[in-house]
C-alpha cells in the first residue's frame, strides 16, 4: 500500500431527480492499493456513491479527485480508464452475444489491438476458469457463473481501481469461495478494491478499511476490526456483526471471556480459542 | 395450470435456436458472410417468382440444407409454420375476399365471395414469407448468434442497428423469464376466478412494471457500456471457416437458385412435365 491517496472526496452531496438527498456532506480518502470495505444497510447511499465516483451523476457539491485528476464532465472518459466497475446485477454487465465478446468489449475499447485483445480475453478466462464457456451466451451461464464473467470483463481492462458493488451476493458457497479467492489474489497485485457490501462476514478476510454509510452519509471510517466489533454502532445502523464476531460478544457478554478484543475471522477465532482452551 | 405464463414459456422455446446453432456440421463450418449473403439471395429471388411451384421448388435445396445441418426437420418445420401462423396467414385472410376475380365461394346471398385471384394472391403471399422465413431460419440454426453479428458487421450494416439487434437478442430471454416470474407470482396469489376486465387489468400492470423495469434496466445497462468506455463500435469475434465446406456450399446453393429462377422465367422447360 502506498502513501499516496487514489481517491479523495471531499464535501459530496448528490440528490436524485426527486429530490431525495442520496448523498449527504461525504468526504474520505482511499490510498493506493488499500481495500476498503464500504457497508450500510439498504439505500445508506452506496450504489450511488460508486456512480458518482464513475462520474455518471454529477454531485450537487462538493469535488472529486481519482488519481489526481478532478471528475468532470470532460475527465471522466479518461477516468473510467483507470476504474473497473463490477455493477450488482451480472446481467447489466453481460450484453453482448458471447462472452469472449463481453470480455473483450473492455479492451476494445480502450483502443488495443487484436491480438492484445485475444490475449487478454483467453488470460482473464483462464484465471476465472471459465475458458470452456467462452462461446456461450451469457443468458446460458448460471447466476455464479455469471457473477464471475462480469468480474472478467473488468479484469481484462487491468484497472487501477476496483468497484465491486454487492459480489457475494446470491451465489452457492462453491461460487462464493471462488470469487472471495480473486479477489484476495488481486489485492496482492496492489490494486485498489472498494466493496460494498451487506456481507459483513466476508469483509475481514478482504478489507484493511471501512466506512459505513447510513441515510448518504459517513457515520464511521476506521480499522475493520474496529467497526465490525462495535456492537451498538452496528446495530443503531441496521447493521451486524459478524457472525464469529457476535459469537465472543454474547460470551464475553455473559463472562465467559473478558478480553476485550476478540477475532472475526475463523482463522484468528482458532488460535484465540485454542489460547483460551491451553489457558485454562 | 394453463396459465399465461405457460404460453410464454413455450413461446421461449419456441425462440431458442442456440441448441442448434452451436452444432459441428459440414453446413455449420460455411462461412457465416456466405450463408448470410446467399440467404439475402433467397429472399429477393423469392419476391421476384411468378409461378406457385416455384416456391415449392425453391424449398427443397432449403430443406436439403436442413437436412445437413443435423437440425431436427421436425424441430425446423414447427418453428417455421408457428411463426408462418403467426404473421402470415392472419395476414392473408382478408385477401381471400377483397381481390376482385373468378367467384369460388359466395357467403349466401351477400356479396362476400373468395376469389380465385384471391386464393392465389393469398397463397403466394403466404408460401412467399413461408419460404423467406425457412431461408432465414436455416441461417439461424446454422450459425451462433456472435457469428452472425460478426458476419453482418463485414456488409457494412450501420453498427447501431448491430448493436440493437444484439442486445434485443440478448435481453428478451431475460424479459421473458422476468414477465414469467411476475405471471407466476401473480398466479399463485390467484384464488378465485376473477372477471375478464379485472384480469386484464391486473395483465395491464404487470406488462406496466415491465415496460418500467425495462427501463430501468436499460439505464443500468447503459452504465454498464460506458463504465467500460462505450463509444459506439462493436466489438465481434472472428470466426473459422472452412473452406472446401463454402465453396461447396456456395456452389450448390447458387446452382439451385439459378436452376429454380430460370424454370420460373420458363427458360427451362419444366412446366410442360406437367
Amino acid at each position: 500500500m502506498s502513501n499516496t491517496n487514489i481517491i479523495e472526496a471531499q464535501n459530496l452531496t448528490y440528490c436524485y431527480p426527486d429530490k431525495t438527498l442520496a448523498i449527504k456532506n461525504v468526504s474520505f480518502a482511499i490510498k493506493t492499493g488499500e481495500c476498503v470495505g464500504l457497508i450500510g444497510p439498504n439505500g445508506a447511499g452506496k450504489s450511488t456513491l460508486f456512480l458518482l465516483l464513475m462520474g455518471f451523476f454529477q454531485p450537487k457539491q462538493g469535488t472529486i479527485h481519482i488519481a489526481n485528476q478532478e471528475l468532470n464532465k470532460k475527465t471522466k472518459k479518461a477516468i473510467r480508464k483507470k476504474i473497473g466497475m463490477v455493477f450488482q446485477d451480472p446481467n447489466d454487465q453481460l450484453f453482448s452475444p458471447s462472452l469472449w465478446e463481453d470480455i473483450a468489449f473492455g479492451p476494445y475499447n480502450l483502443g488495443y489491438n487484436q491480438d492484445e485483445i485475444n490475449r487478454r480475453v483467453e488470460e482473464t478466462l483462464e484465471i476465472v476458469g471459465l475458458v470452456n464457456l467462452k462461446n456461450k451466451a451469457p443468458h446460458h451461464l448460471s447466476f455464479g457463473e455469471k457473477k464471475k464473467a462480469a468480474l472478467a470483463t473488468i479484469l481484462s481492462m487491468d484497472p487501477e481501481i476496483l468497484f465491486l458493488d454487492e459480489p457475494f451476493s446470491n451465489l452457492d458457497p462453491e461460487s462464493y469461495s471462488e470469487i472471495l479467492e480473486l479477489i484476495q489474489n488481486y489485492k496482492k497485485n496492489n490494486l485498489t478494491i472498494i466493496i460494498a457490501t451487506h456481507d459483513v462476514d466476508v469483509l475481514p478476510l478482504l478489507v484493511d478499511k471501512c466506512i459505513l454509510l447510513d441515510k448518504g452519509q459517513i457515520v464511521s471510517e476506521s480499522d475493520i476490526q474496529n467497526i465490525l466489533t462495535n456492537h451498538d454502532l452496528l446495530l443503531n445502523h441496521k447493521m451486524r456483526m459478524p457472525l464469529l464476531g457476535q459469537l465472543f460478544y454474547n460470551l464475553r457478554d455473559r463472562n465467559i471471556i473478558q478480553q476485550d478484543s476478540f477475532p472475526i475471522t475463523l482463522a484468528k477465532a482458532e488460535s484465540f480459542i485454542a489460547e483460551l482452551l491451553k489457558a485454562k | 395450470m394453463f396459465g399465461f405464463s405457460s404460453v410464454l414459456n413455450r413461446f421461449r422455446e419456441l425462440i431458442y435456436f442456440e441448441k442448434f446453432a452451436n452444432l459441428n456440421s459440414p453446413i455449420h463450418q460455411v462461412n457465416p458472410l456466405i450463408k448470410f449473403i446467399i440467404v439475402l439471395t433467397f429472399i429477393i429471388i423469392n419476391l421476384m417468382f411468378v409461378h406457385i411451384i416455384s416456391y415449392f421448388l425453391l424449398m427443397i435445396p432449403i430443406i436439403g440444407i436442413i437436412a445437413f445441418s443435423r437440425v431436427s426437420l421436425k424441430y425446423y418445420f414447427f418453428r417455421t409454420l408457428f411463426f408462418i401462423t403467426l404473421f402470415a396467414i392472419i395476414i392473408a385472410i382478408p385477401l381471400l375476399f377483397l381481390i376482385p376475380g373468378q367467384v369460388l365461394v359466395r357467403f349466401g346471398s351477400t356479396n362476400i365471395t373468395i376469389t380465385l385471384e384471391g386464393v392465389y394472391s393469398a397463397s403466394s403471399f403466404v408460401l412467399r414469407i413461408w419460404l423467406s422465413l425457412m431461408a432465414i431460419m436455416t441461417l439461424i440454426f446454422t450459425t451462433p448468434f456472435a457469428n452472425l453479428i460478426h458476419a453482418m458487421k463485414h456488409v457494412r450494416i450501420p453498427q447501431i442497428f448491430l448493436i440493437l439487434f444484439s442486445l434485443t437478442y440478448r435481453y428478451i430471454f431475460l424479459f421473458i423469464d422476468e414477465l414469467i416470474r411476475m405471471l407466476r407470482a401473480k398466479e399463485s396469489r390467484s384464488f378465485r376466478k376473477l372477471g375478464f376486465r379485472l384480469r386484464f387489468k391486473m395483465l395491464g400492470q404487470v406488462f406496466g412494471t415491465l415496460l418500467v423495469r425495462s427501463i430501468e434496466k436499460s439505464e443500468r445497462v447503459y452504465r454498464a457500456m460506458l463504465a467500460r468506455g462505450y463509444t459506439g463500435d462493436l466489438v465481434t469475434k472472428e470466426y473459422k471457416t472452412n473452406y472446401l465446406f463454402t465453396f461447396l456450399y456456395t456452389f450448390f446453393t447458387i446452382t439451385a437458385i439459378t436452376i429454380v429462377f430460370l424454370i420460373d422465367l420458363q427458360i427451362i422447360p419444366f412446366f410442360y412435365l406437367f
